[in-house]
């Protein structure tokens, strides 16, 4: 037990000794790898800016899309209900029809 | 170049002041880096978006403080925030591995240069306990730790760096020391164990 306690002071202290033996080293391209950073950092963001400056035409073209539809259902409807009433007074007319028939015999 | 004139450069974005900055401080910035993290391919990811976040927030500089303090407590941010990322990680994992589904997830970290057959394993033994001690650390005396010992920073300097007083720094690098033989005790511990 002491001699693994021991063994584990020597590893302690040896990790403390060769904590800043391995230094950085320099990399010769660096600066073009943080260009190259930069640029797609640059690259994205005008991707996005891209995506936003579509913003007001997609809102434009959503209000036209809306107003058509609101629009042609009005005439939908108001061509179903003169339909509809055309409907009605030929069945009153075809009624009376029927009634002049009737009285007529 | 003159301090004040590669300030100026790259002030009014000039390519050559910020060439020239990143030839005079990648040592320094790297070998911080390097400090916290006891890894070449880490610490220069780190290095690299620690110069773009210069290049990104130069207008930000004040000139109060010497250009290399400030590019010193960018490091410093950065290199912390990657090693308590990758503590979350590890805990994650170990979770993960707990309920049984955290083998793939061992292997990524493992393959993120954690171990690499080329590399001595005994150094490679050590790199990992010191990075798991360091990472227990308080941030502060972890901050600390790295400047004194690995960076070799007057506590003056250290004291700018870290916006403290000298006699905080003296009393953070005794604990961070004492503390450092704490863990990496406790590391050897269970590695003799198992």
């Amino acid at each position: 037990m002491k001699h693994q306690d021991k063994k584990i002071e020597e590893k302690v202290e040896e990790a403390l000794n060769y904590y800043g033996k391995e230094r950085y080293q320099s990399n010769p391209f660096m600066y073009t790898r943080i260009q190259q950073q930069l640029r797609n950092e640059a690259d994205d963001e005008k991707e996005v800016q891209r995506f936003w400056a579509w913003k007001p035409v997609l809102a434009a073209v959503m209000i036209v899309l809306n107003a058509t539809v609101v629009y042609q259902s009005f005439q939908v409807d108001e061509g179903d209900l003169s339909a509809e009433i055309s409907s009605v007074y030929e069945i009153e007319g075809n009624e009376g029809m029927y009634y002049d028939d009737y009285s007529n015999n | 170049m003159h301090e004040k004139d590669l300030i100026a450069g790259l002030l009014k974005g000039n390519e050559k002041s910020f060439e020239q900055l990143v030839d005079q401080y990648q040592e320094m910035i790297g070998s911080v880096c390097m400090g916290f993290v006891q890894n070449q391919t880490e610490a220069e990811e780190l290095t690299q978006d620690v110069f773009v976040e210069v290049f990104q927030s130069i207008q930000k500089f004040q000139g109060n403080s010497k250009l290399s303090t400030w590019l010193y407590r960018i490091a410093v941010n950065k290199s912390i925030n990657l090693v308590n990322h990758k503590k979350r990680k590890r805990q994650i994992n170990k979770v993960s591995m707990f309920f049984g589904f955290g083998e793939e997830k061992e292997k990524d970290f493992k393959d993120h240069g954690y171990r690499s057959a080329e590399q001595n394993m005994e150094n490679e033994e050590v790199k990992k306990a010191l990075e798991q001690a360091l990472a227990k650390l308080p941030e502060n005396q972890r901050t600390a730790f790295v400047l004194r010992k690995y960076e070799e920073l007057s506590y003056t300097e250290m004291s700018e760096i870290m916006k403290v007083s000298v006699s905080a720094i003296e009393s953070l690098i005794h604990r961070a020391s004492k503390n450092m033989k704490k863990h990496l005790n406790y590391f050897y511990s269970n590695y003799y164990l198992t």
